[in-house]
């Protein structure tokens, strides 16, 4: 029921919205209209006109009001690391290593299976904000706004193998298993809240068309969550088997600065409302992010049930650590995220949540007087 | 208002303080060292005989990838036993038994008025029942001939152990696969090919003249149990053999022409020994150590032997003092061996942590005694639990000084995680049952019941 309530709600903000447009549409169109009348006067009425108008608008519209949405690359580059460890860790565990047993002892092992899937990242996001513009004159305003952005990424990856190992230069010498980890669902996301103020400085190309230019400042309010499940599942010739389920979830928020930049072109399409288009980039980091982390483990093989390991939980600062191994079939080196409480300051510093990107939004502004 | 705020703090004083009495009553009670305790019992029930020697002469055809064996056990019944069984699981999965005879009685392994496979609940281990009541407080003899099929990729002829999944040698010979059970072996292996051969085993190793064979006798000497016996035979075109002396201790390496550096390993040892020998005492295999250097990362600890990659030597050498020597009397008490050896490796850093007084787990008491194998956990929670005695007993050279006390006086006395706790007692006067049923047994000190469940002889025709 309260789905269905919930899909009734969108539906009627679609619909409101369209209405909107709509109206505005035929403004515009009656605009036009207007706007051709004024072809069949002289030229010397017309600037004069558009000199009167101006001015009265100038003296009218002081306030105006925004709403935009829009597009905007991303890249958290360092929740993309810490929350891509796993997958960089077992393509380097069971890929690489597969693959140079394989080509080193091609008498000796043999293989078959694949990984399917990867990490997806987040490459984009769809801001949406409003800002309440203040002219001081006919060219300069002032603005304070806000914005807030939000996206999720899920992965699914699945490691699926069967080996069949007699390398005389190994430990246990004869290995023969089937195994399958899946890291599924893995899931990553960021939010951003963003108080900003701005300086607009705008050229009129003509009656309707602005042109603007403007420097925002402001502050960014950043979370993240990061959470997965691990299954993993091995079956030997010896028959034995064993099986590991972990799952965790780890939360963040810090506060950090948000700076952007950019141009836009407004089209006055009525009297009091225009429409425009913006282009910028803004700079948004967040660091000393704060936030509660949960884990859990279980595990059974064919000589015990299934023995979990009691919820860990904690808080703290999270911070990315640098792990590296050196194995026979190569090298790793990754940064891991949350397996640990960070609480040094190098690890805390070492971790930021990243907003910044290209922007672009489109949007309405009212003249409100 | 009052009095009743008094009455109920006066009840919930006393109800703590019954919960911890209770808890004291039952942890004394999980006191595993009287004479014939409830798990020794159980162990008796489980495992039936008591295994006094072993006796293996294996004839290796490495160009017809296969070995046969002629074994010949020599034991005694437990207590209270009369039906004896083994384990030895090539039997289940293919057709190997070629002979057995019982006290010279010839039985049939698919007949099953002579035989029959069993499990117990609570192990994944399988066993040979053999369908006759014998008597205690005599020697009997079990002879099995069977053949062993090798993989034909390599001519390695080696253990297939593998601790952390409870597999030992009943994979090679027919043993019982139970830590607590310690015997002498004496394993022959004739070698039927024309490409000279390598040997390297625990104990002492001997080579026997012989015309028709490469012939080569291992003596463990000292009763140990019997996935801790090392073997391995390869071809020696392939390998470089080497053997020093460090620090008194007569050590023999072998390893892949290609592989990992022998010298890189010699050089490792030339600091380790002295310093586990300075730290826990003489070495504990008076014929001193074999290593298998293998270049792929692992290892496995056996009684005077490794078979281990460059990165695991000392690990698996350490296991010298804590594993193959002062030995766990269950499968699921093994994690104290990796438990003091990851402790001892990683609390030379002052900021590693000792467990938390609030961590609650059952990694041990959720497996059954009988269990083979052991819980993964005992690498990192358990070295965290091991440090925890550590911070209580002063610190690490306090803990290490107890480590060789252990040692010293327990080596080849088998005993539980209770009977660690107990020498800590004796050694110290550090009680720390309580904390190590929260973080082992998952705070219910009521786990040595399992009488009733795990009692339960599930007999199958187990048999492929």
């Amino acid at each position: 029921m309260n789905i269905f309530k919930k899909k009734h709600q969108w539906f009627l903000r679609i619909k409101h919205f369209l209405v909107l447009i709509l109206v505005m549409v035929l403004m515009a169109s009656v605009n036009s209209l207007y706007a051709y009348s004024y072809h069949q006067e002289s030229d010397s009425q017309i600037q004069h006109k558009f000199q009167k108008q101006r001015e009265q608008n100038n003296k009218k519209n002081k306030l105006i009001f925004e709403i935009y949405g829009g597009y905007s690359t991303l890249s958290p580059s360092d929740l993309h690391t810490g929350a891509q460890y796993s997958e960089n860790f077992y393509d380097w565990y069971y890929k690489d290593r597969y693959q140079h047993y394989s080509s080193a002892y091609s008498d000796y092992f043999h293989f078959t299976g694949s990984k399917t899937g990867e990490f997806q990242k987040i490459n984009n996001a769809f801001p949406i904000g409003f800002r309440i513009k203040f002219s001081t004159s006919q060219r300069v305003a002032f603005s304070l706004g806000f914005q807030y952005i939000s996206k999720e990424e899920i992965s699914n990856i699945k490691y699926s193998y069967q080996v069949r190992s007699a390398i005389p230069d190994e430990p246990h010498f004869v290995e023969d298993y089937i195994r399958v980890l899946e890291l599924s669902p893995l899931s990553i996301s960021i939010k951003g809240y963003t108080p900003f103020m701005g300086i607009h400085y705008a050229i009129p190309l003509s009656r309707s068309l602005l042109l603007e230019g403007f420097v925002t400042g402001g502050l960014l309010f950043a979370r993240f969550r990061f959470s997965g499940t691990h299954t993993f599942t091995e079956t030997n010739i010896y028959e034995y088997w064993e099986e590991s389920i972990e799952e965790y979830e780890y939360k963040g928020k810090g506060i950090g600065y948000s700076l952007g930049t950019g141009v836009r072109a407004e089209w006055l399409a009525v009297r009091n409302i225009g429409l425009f288009i913006e282009s910028g980039y803004s700079f948004q980091k967040a660091g000393r992010i704060f936030g509660p982390g949960v884990y859990d483990y279980c595990y059974s093989d064919s000589n015990a049930p299934q023995i979990c390991e009691p919820t860990d939980s904690w808080e703290g600062y999270w911070g990315l650590s640098s792990v590296s191994l050196s194995r026979e079939w190569g090298d790793f080196s990754g940064k891991r995220l949350g397996a640990y409480r960070a609480k040094t300051k190098v690890a805390v510093k070492n971790f930021h949540l990243d907003l910044s990107g290209f922007q672009l939004r489109i949007g309405l502004s009212i003249r409100i007087r | 208002m009052r009095i009743f705020k008094y009455v109920f703090f006066c009840f919930l004083i006393s109800f703590s303080a019954l919960a911890y009495s209770n808890q004291s009553v039952l942890a004394e009670n999980l006191d595993d060292t009287t004479p014939y305790s409830e798990l020794d019992q159980l162990l008796a029930e489980t495992f039936r005989i008591d295994i006094k020697e072993i006796t293996v002469i294996f004839d290796y055809y490495p160009d017809d990838s296969y070995a046969e064996g002629k074994a010949s056990i020599i034991f005694q019944m437990r207590l209270g036993q009369t039906i004896p069984l083994i384990h030895f699981d090539p039997a289940l999965r293919y057709d190997s038994i070629l002979k057995i005879k019982l006290n010279g009685e010839n039985l049939n392994f698919y007949d099953i008025s002579d035989i029959q496979v069993v499990e117990f609940e609570g192990s994944a281990q399988k066993a040979i029942e053999f369908q006759r009541n014998l008597p205690e407080n005599i020697d009997h003899t079990l002879e099995i001939n069977y053949r062993l099929f090798l993989p034909e990729d390599y001519p390695r002829f080696s253990p297939v152990v593998h601790d952390l999944q409870g597999r030992g040698n009943e994979e090679r010979f027919p043993t019982l696969n139970s830590p607590e059970e310690l015997c002498r072996h004496v394993l022959d292996f004739r070698v039927h090919g024309q490409k000279p051969y390598v040997f390297l085993g625990s104990g002492l190793v001997k080579k026997i003249d012989s015309l028709s064979t490469q012939h080569w006798r291992l003596e463990t000497e000292q009763e140990v149990a019997s996935y801790t016996v090392m073997f391995v035979l390869v071809p020696e075109e392939d390998f470089v053999y080497e053997e020093q002396e460090i620090n008194g201790i007569p050590v023999r390496m072998a390893a892949f022409e290609n592989g990992d550096s022998i010298d890189e390993a010699f050089a490792q040892l030339e600091e380790w020994l002295p310093e586990l020998e300075e730290n826990l005492g003489p070495f504990p295999m008076p014929r001193g150590l074999s290593v298998f250097l293998t270049s792929i990362y692992g290892g496995m600890e056996y009684y005077g032997a490794a078979i281990s990659s460059l990165e695991a030597l000392k690990h698996e050498v350490f296991h010298m003092y804590f594993g193959c020597s002062t030995v766990a009397k269950t499968y699921r008490d093994t994690w104290m061996d990796e438990a003091i050896n990851e402790w001892y490796e990683h609390s030379v850093d002052p900021d590693f942590y000792s467990m938390s007084s609030s961590y609650v787990s059952n990694w041990v008491g959720g497996r059954s005694p009988i269990s083979v194998g052991f819980d993964s956990r005992a690498y990192n929670e358990g070295s965290h639990i091991m440090q925890a005695v550590a911070e209580r007993l002063g610190g690490r050279q306090e803990m290490i000084a107890f480590l060789s006390y252990l040692h010293l006086n327990y080596s080849f006395a088998p005993f539980t995680t209770f009977g660690f706790l107990d020498y800590l007692k004796s050694y110290s006067g550090i009680d720390m049952k309580n904390e190590f049923i929260n973080w082992l047994y998952n705070g219910n000190a009521d786990y040595p019941d399992y009488t009733d469940s795990y009692h339960e002889l599930i007999k199958k025709d187990l048999r492929k």
